[in-house]
């Protein structure tokens, strides 16, 4: 099928990348999942019929997911944007980069090892790292994580509740051992938190793509990275977005794509404010003021409704350090300076419905 | 403004520019930086937050793991050669927060050897990390404000719209982006507005002496400006389009403000109260009882009247006219 018909054409101008290089945000919440629109992301990049302006060929896309598995990814892409990923990555064009289940992989795979065994986990690969000062600052950072704690059995574990509604199988995916990957090429599992190893797989990732078809340009998509600031409480939030900065310094890298969680018990600050939250926060904060398009999913403000799932919103900023540029004279600045709202509906096949408040009808 | 917008020496040695994610400080800053290119006055910028620049400005790339004296360091050099320079910092609480740049460190930096401007940019929707350490040190925002000599806060036209209307009606003032408490907004929807943005600044005199003034840039038009002379990226500025905010015709007129009391005026309810022309027309063609029973002799004896409409469905059975 044609990507025209499977990326709704209301959505159509967001989802196409910015022309010049930038960076994208993307935030959803628990009840309003954003995959579909990380699919569709996918499927407006890869999908190999689409003919730019430029006649020039889609972006590579590294997807790297702290949330999910690539089994996830694979079935979604195929049910929802009639993607094959796994002929995609063969051809190397995509690769995907494993955050869950290399890091965590024994607490996982055990499965029923409780929160207490979650941070013995994330203690014990502190220690594997740097057993000196760990040592010396476990006690005082464990209380620390009280928030964490509080957080992570929500969203640690494979397959919370958000994909289970819409996707019964992934939860039902057996996370296979980070080793049986390794001979696979474009994919990869990361072992440690550490962002500097984070930082050297996705780069290897980068470049094990533009090898194989050197003109295109690259998509980085980071999908829920704020996991790791609930992880790990050495990260801080603007270590993550010099990150991404840096990341989008490597020489083929053209958009990165972050997707963050902006739920309210992570970013309105309790009195006093917990450190989890002030780190929410503040990265969730800077990468929108580092990114030049926010599409925020939320649910519906009046409550549920059976015939809308959610609610997207995109507003984008145009001036950049890039143009410093004048006002375009014309209609084009007109209907694209301010932020948009749509309602979206979200079907059992994966398909989606996007339409304007007021003009659903009853689809 | 207009001083301090063209960059002229002395006008102000560091000026702090707050904004948030309602109204950024984007606009603002190309301005400061078209100015400054076009009267070939060298532009570096020191960046926690971009990586892509135009070619024509300096970049010295703070993120990663620089320390802050290389920073330091890296600014000076990109300094060295040129005779008046504008130092721009995208972030400011990057700078102090990670790599403990010392504010005054910098403004003695630029300001005192290279007689230099330095413009800060600082996000107000930062939330400041607490440390156990120095807790009854001052925030950092404080100091800032304390050594600025203009402070600059940025907000957005259609939400200072939207705050005097709800002023004249004594209302309480509307809350935008982070702050409207829905789940999931995390900028609203005429943010940055592309109409100009509001600039509530203060200026410092060296008397001590504050001034304050709120002001409206409006978008830059490529007719601005002069064609650029050779060599140079921008041409100069042909007259200042800088205005007080009271003068901006959208703010002080009637109408708009107007428009937006009508909207709050407007019942609110599920329902749509109000009639199409359609709907208006059908009712007025109604011929109601009486009248039919005003004519000649006196009606047929209560039966309804009623003409089938398009959309009427007639059942045999049930309706008889």
């Amino acid at each position: 099928m044609p990507p025209s018909t499977r990326i709704p054409p209301l959505l159509q101008p967001s989802i196409n990348l910015p022309r010049d290089d930038s960076l994208l945000l993307l935030t959803s919440t628990l009840g309003a999942s954003a995959n579909w629109l990380i699919i569709r992301f996918l499927c407006n990049a890869l999908s190999d019929s689409s003919t730019r302006d430029g006649g020039e060929e889609g972006p590579n896309v590294v997807l790297v997911s702290w949330m999910r598995e690539y089994e996830f990814w694979k079935q979604e892409a195929r049910k929802g944007a009639g993607l094959d990923l796994e002929r995609l990555r063969r051809e190397g064009s995509f690769a995907f980069v494993d955050g869950l289940s290399g890091t965590g992989s024994e607490a996982i795979g055990n499965g029923i090892i409780g929160n207490e065994g979650k941070r013995a986990q994330v203690a014990g690969l502190k220690d594997a790292r740097t057993p000196p000062i760990s040592l010396t600052r476990a006690p005082p950072t464990l209380p620390v994580r009280g928030p964490p704690g509080r957080v992570v059995p929500a969203r640690g574990p494979p397959a919370p509740a958000t994909p289970a509604q819409r996707d019964p199988t992934a939860s039902s995916v057996v996370v296979e051992p980070a080793s049986a990957n390794q001979s696979v090429p474009g994919h990869y599992t990361l072992k440690t938190l550490e962002l500097a190893h984070l930082k050297t797989t996705i780069s290897s990732a980068v470049s094990s793509l533009t090898t194989s078809t050197p003109k295109r340009r690259t998509l980085i998509v980071l999908d829920n990275p704020d996991l790791l600031l609930a992880l790990d409480p050495t990260i801080t939030p603007s270590a993550f977005t010099s990150l991404i900065l840096s990341l989008h310094t490597l020489p083929t890298v053209s958009h990165v794509l972050t997707h963050l969680q902006s739920d309210t018990p992570l970013l309105s600050l309790s009195t006093p404010p917990q450190p989890l939250e002030i780190a929410h926060h503040n990265l969730l904060v800077q990468c929108a003021h580092m990114s030049r398009r926010i599409l925020g999913v939320r649910v519906l403000d009046t409550g549920v409704a059976r015939d809308v799932s959610g609610v997207v919103r995109v507003t984008e900023q145009k001036v950049d350090w890039l143009e410093l540029g004048f006002e375009n004279e014309g209609k084009e600045v007109e209907e694209s300076g301010k932020g948009r709202e749509f309602l979206y509906q979200i079907k059992g096949d994966g398909s989606v419905r996007v339409f304007d408040r007021g003009a659903g009808g009853d689809g | 403004m207009s001083r301090v917008l063209n960059i002229r020496t002395n006008a102000s040695p560091f000026t702090l520019i707050l904004d948030d994610l309602n109204q950024r400080a984007i606009p603002l800053i190309g301005e400061l930086v078209r100015r400054a290119l076009s009267r070939n006055v060298n532009v570096v910028v020191v960046s926690f937050e971009a990586t892509r620049f135009h070619p024509a400005v300096r970049n010295v790339s703070a993120y990663g793991d620089q320390s802050g004296d290389q920073i330091l360091q890296d600014i000076r050099k990109a300094m060295d050669d040129a005779k008046e320079s504008l130092v721009i910092v995208d972030s400011l609480y990057e700078l102090s927060n990670t790599n403990n740049v010392d504010v005054g460190a910098l403004l003695n930096l630029v300001a005192m050897e290279f007689a230099s401007t330095l413009v800060g940019i600082y996000h107000q929707d930062m939330v400041p990390s607490q440390d156990a350490q120095n807790e009854y040190a001052p925030q950092p925002l404080e100091l800032f404000k304390y050594t600025a000599t203009t402070v600059i806060t940025c907000k957005s036209f259609a939400h200072v719209l939207a705050t005097k209307a709800a002023k004249q009606r004594s209302l309480a003032e509307p809350t935008h982006g982070l702050l409207q408490g829905a789940e999931g907004i995390v900028q609203c929807l005429d943010a940055n507005d592309h109409r100009g943005i509001v600039l509530e600044a203060e200026f410092r005199r060296k008397s001590g002496r504050p001034e304050s003034e709120t002001y409206f840039l409006r978008t830059a038009r490529q007719s601005d400006y002069h064609m650029p002379i050779s060599g140079l990226p921008f041409g100069t500025l042909k007259q200042e389009f800088v205005t007080l905010l009271d003068q901006v015709p959208a703010y002080g007129n009637q109408e708009v403000i107007g428009l937006i009391n009508a909207e709050a005026n407007d019942i609110e309810s599920t329902f749509n109260l109000g009639l199409t022309d359609k709907q208006k027309q059908a009712r007025e063609g109604v011929v109601l009882p009486y009248f039919d029973a005003q004519k000649g002799e006196g009606g047929e004896g209560g039966r309804i009247l009623y003409d089938m409409g398009a959309e009427d469905d007639f059942d045999e059975e049930e309706d008889e006219i």
